[in-house]
């Protein structure tokens, strides 16, 4: 899993069901703390879906779209295993770490 | 916020349709929307469509960019392995690339002509709004269309039509004598026009002013070529041209030389009324002399306009026959033929050309094919192993088409090298002076690699996709073989090349024999040895100078007779006119040519006399006395015409003298042999002189000493009436000559390809040829037995060359009232032409096969 793909997934599980496309590019902006192409969601988000990672479902017609439906994202089982997975490869790769000191702080 | 900016712009909706992916094209949308409506209250309609278009550029881009990368590092891939086949392929790259280079070649020159023939006339910038007014003439068994018009038409259509703004009229002055101080000239191109015409028409005025260069009397608007002609550097303003030794004019304006894309075509501009100065009637309804353009008030619908003015004449003419109709500006050059409004419109000429361009880039294109398909065996390993490691079909086809799009555009690369070979023989048959900058136009750029792309995808086409089929099981065995062969495919498309080539050999043999026709055929009367020099029109002097020229030159032995005509041959028309004859008038209007000679004109031109007698001054003056042609007495009916008293028109009343046979007016090509009435009159415009047989150049040195005496004034120009009269078949020997370069260039993209062709069938059979040999095979059986399957080809090839071409020439043929037959020894020679190129591409290969030592040839893999 590439890193975008896992910080797609993150974001929509945070969002927790109301996941669309401009909510999690705003959530994957946040935590990365730039600016993403609405594409470069797009792909891995397709990648996702089709590695069964996420459902995709159409709500009905949305004002705020001019009339068009919202496609909204949520984890299936496989995705919340691939997430945990994440998360425990994580934990464990940091474990027993002592905290790396970053430049700024060196330098205060 | 008003309702429509609140909608993101359609456009996007298409972009997307276009470059993004169908997937998630309604969830993107939507996105897009959502985002343009927030920018919308944020940050205002404008940068809010800015950010809108940015987005999804950037969700187009950011899609393509991931396939690209795969696909560019594919395609670098395929330009490798097409570098590498062409390489170890020398002969056939060779053969393609050639045939493609020729092919390109013929198309690109024939694009820019055709780009030059349709850009007539669209300099101007009012082109759009300006229409020539042309005549329908309403005879009971026939409609003549004329592009002249009366001469008070255009001030009455301009008086009683509002959609009209501006109108002018335009006339020829013909050959007149041109004198700036001791400097002589006969200038041809003087056209005598209304002063709006210089504000209609877009012929920049360098000096002068355009509203008001041609309002006074006497004032001329010159071109920048003629004003260094006559002027040099000297300002050329206010200095005085002298017309006929009758007029002198002030120079008011200059103008920009003509384009070469111009219908209208002159040196000097000078007033309308000078026309009638000159001798012509521009008041009268009934008599069709100038040309009539119309500018369009804008909006106004021409088709209406057409309408209305159709019948404008009769408002001032009861008893007219004329119906008018509008030809709008731009379409004049192709679509209308002045001197003779009822021969084919150029139109058809490039159309032609441009489907034999076509046609020759097809070919080059089924060579390209051939050969891929027949060196298919060359590729299977290839192809198998892609398809093993992954590639699908479209992958293959990919590739392929890369592959052909890249000799097309290799083709391409060499034309321009071809092309600046073949400049000067088009220049010449084209009688125009492009050069490589010609093609400096973008669309013109454009067309041509949009072809180029066309071609090479056509080419590509079927190999593509016959390649692409093979099963890789089959093709990675040891030694594989192509599913398809492809052999009776191949076979199509070489009859198909070879048909084309002798369907335009045969027409350009059935051309060239029309032309020899045309040129060699009895015209009536001996035009060889024939000078005749031009006097200025309706010169008051021209009697007087004829007259001591002929007394001058009789003494001469180098010259047999002297005479004079009002009108030059090869401009002999002929008008309607009443034929009155015993009181009673013939049924119908006849064209009829009345033309004024002086002595001794049937002498110098060698007209036989049938009946009667021709003229002679031992008859006194003639007066009154005409000598008619054949058709002239078939026309009247009679058994004999001679001492019938005819009235022609209503001036000219006279008795018959003499029958003379029929001798043909203007060209050959033209109509048949109308009715025609000479009668004698001093006033003429061109004299004629017979030379003796022998020293042509001194006799000229005779004219020309005798020309001073009597006329140091005017130019000595001369020319041979066999020359004028040749002269009128340039159009047709230039269809001819343009179509031989074509056939020439077809024909050796076809022997290129039957070369290719050849040599695969002659290393296919190696083995076979081997064996043959060493089984008693003769060298000239095994040319026989190989040979023979392309000796068949080319007999099917004639059989489905001749109809097409038979009817093709027969149609063509159709436009000469006098015309060669289409015989067979046309096809015949034509089908044995491609026999023997064949024959001589292929044997060489055939013969190298049949000739190798059979131990060498069975040894072959």
């Amino acid at each position: 899993m590439t890193r975008s793909e896992e910080y797609v997934l993150l974001a929509v599980w945070r969002l927790q069901g109301n996941a669309y496309t401009l909510s999690i590019l705003s959530q994957v902006s946040e935590v990365t703390g730039y600016d993403w192409q609405l594409g470069a969601i797009y792909v891995p988000l397709e990648r996702l879906v089709r590695k069964r990672y996420l459902r995709r479902s159409k709500s009905g017609p949305t004002g705020e779209r001019g009339g068009r439906s919202k496609f909204l994202y949520e984890l299936t089982p496989l995705g919340h295993k691939a997430l945990r997975e994440i998360r425990a490869v994580h934990d464990t790769a940091w474990a027993g770490l002592p905290k790396i000191p970053l430049k700024s702080e060196d330098g205060a | 916020m008003t309702q429509p900016t609140s909608r993101p712009p359609r456009s996007g909706e298409w972009l997307l349709r276009l470059f993004g992916r169908r997937e998630n094209r309604e969830e993107a949308l939507g996105d897009l929307e959502e985002f343009y409506l927030r920018d919308l209250w944020q940050v205002g309609s404008r940068r809010a469509r800015f950010r809108y278009f940015r987005r999804l550029i950037g969700i187009c881009v950011f899609r393509s960019e991931l396939s690209l990368s795969w696909r560019s590092a594919m395609f670098k891939n395929y330009l490798v392995t097409a570098s590498r086949h062409m390489r170890r392929q020398k002969g056939y790259a060779f053969i393609n690339i050639a045939g493609l280079t020729i092919g390109l070649t013929a198309f690109c020159l024939i694009a820019m002509w055709m780009r030059h023939e349709f850009s007539f006339d669209r300099f101007h910038v009012k082109a759009p709004f300006i229409y020539r007014v042309g005549e329908k003439r309403h005879f009971p068994q026939q409609i003549r269309t004329g592009y002249r018009t009366p001469g008070p038409l255009s001030e009455a259509l301009r008086a009683d039509y509002p959609e009209i703004a501006r109108s002018a009229r335009v006339a020829w002055t013909g050959e007149r004598v041109i004198r700036f101080g001791d400097q002589v000239h006969y200038e041809r191109d003087i056209l005598c026009v209304d002063p709006e015409f210089l504000e209609m028409f877009t012929f920049p005025l360098i000096e002068g002013e355009a509203g008001a260069a041609l309002a006074g009397p006497y004032t001329v608007v010159v071109t920048e070529g003629t004003a260094a002609k006559y002027f040099g550097t000297d300002n050329p303003l206010g200095q005085t041209l002298n017309l006929d030794n009758r007029f002198d004019f002030t120079v008011t304006g200059v103008v920009e030389d003509v384009p070469a894309n111009s219908h209208l075509r002159f040196d000097m501009l000078v007033p309308f009324d000078i026309v009638q100065k000159l001798g012509w009637i521009t008041d009268a309804w009934d008599f069709s002399m100038a040309l009539t353009y119309i500018e369009l008030m804008r909006g106004v619908d021409p088709q209406e306009l057409e309408e209305k003015i159709a019948g404008a004449v009769r408002t001032h003419d009861f008893e007219t026959n004329i119906e008018l109709f509008l030809l709008p500006l731009t379409r004049i050059h192709l679509y209308a033929n002045l001197e003779d409004p009822d021969s084919p419109n150029r139109v058809q000429y490039v159309v032609v050309f441009f489907l034999v361009g076509l046609l020759i880039l097809g070919m080059a294109c089924i060579n390209f094919m051939n050969l891929a398909t027949a060196l298919a065996e060359t590729r299977c390993k290839e192809i198998g192993l892609r398809k093993v490691v992954g590639a699908d079909r479209g992958h293959i086809v990919r590739q392929f088409l890369s592959e052909s799009v890249l000799v097309a555009l290799m083709g391409l690369a060499m034309s321009p090298l071809l092309i600046q070979l073949l400049l000067p023989a088009v220049n010449r048959i084209a009688g125009e002076s492009f050069a490589l900058t010609a093609f400096a136009d973008l669309r013109l750029i454009g067309l041509i690699f949009a072809v180029t792309l066309l071609t090479g995808i056509l080419a590509g086409s079927y190999p593509a996709l016959f390649l692409s089929a093979f099963k890789p099981s089959k093709a990675l065995k040891a030694r594989p073989t192509a599913p398809f062969q492809g052999v009776v495919l191949r076979q199509v498309l070489v009859v198909i090349q070879m048909s084309i080539s002798l369907v335009l050999i045969i027409i350009s043999v059935v051309i060239f024999r029309q032309i020899d026709y045309l040129r060699n055929k009895d015209l009536g009367f001996d035009q060889e040895h024939v000078v005749s020099i031009p006097l200025g029109i309706s010169n008051a002097e021209n009697p007087k100078i004829y007259e001591r020229f002929k007394s001058e030159l009789e003494r001469s032995p180098r010259i047999l007779t002297v005479s004079g005509a009002f009108t030059h041959p090869t401009r002999f028309g002929t008008h309607a006119q009443d034929v009155v004859y015993n009181g009673r008038r013939l049924d119908e209007d006849m064209p009829i040519n009345l033309t004024s000679v002086t002595f001794d004109f049937i002498e110098t031109l060698q007209i036989e006399v049938i009946e009667g007698r021709s003229f002679s001054s031992e008859y006194g003056t003639e007066r009154g006395n005409l000598i008619v042609n054949q058709r002239f007495e078939e026309v009247l009916g009679m058994e004999s015409a001679v001492d019938r008293v005819i009235s022609i028109g209503e001036t000219y009343r006279g008795r018959v003298v003499g029958v003379m046979r029929d001798f043909h007016l203007e060209a050959v090509s033209g109509e048949l042999i109308g009715p025609l009435a000479l009668f004698l009159d001093p006033n003429i415009n061109y004299i004629f002189v017979r030379l003796a047989p022998g020293d042509v150049t001194a006799a000229l040195n005779v004219m020309k000493e005798s020309w001073k005496e009597v006329a140091p004034h005017l130019p000595f120009a001369y020319s041979f009436l066999d020359e004028d009269f040749g002269r009128l078949y340039r159009e047709v020997e230039n269809l001819g000559a343009g179509l031989k370069y074509l056939t020439l260039l077809a024909g050796f993209i076809a022997c290129l390809g039957m070369l290719g062709l050849a040599s695969f069938a002659a290393r296919k059979h190696t083995k076979e040829i081997g064996v043959r040999k060493i089984m008693g095979a003769s060298v000239s059986g095994l040319i026989l037995y190989l040979g023979g399957g392309f000796v068949r080809l080319v007999l099917v090839a004639n059989l489905f060359a001749w109809p097409l071409a038979w009817w093709l020439g027969h149609d063509w043929l159709q436009r000469f009232p006098y015309r060669v037959n289409l015989s067979l020894w046309v096809f015949l020679s034509a089908g044995l032409i491609v026999l023997i190129a064949t024959l001589m591409t292929v044997s060489y290969q055939i013969l190298k096969a049949a000739r190798v030592d059979p131990v060498k040839s069975l040894r072959f893999e």
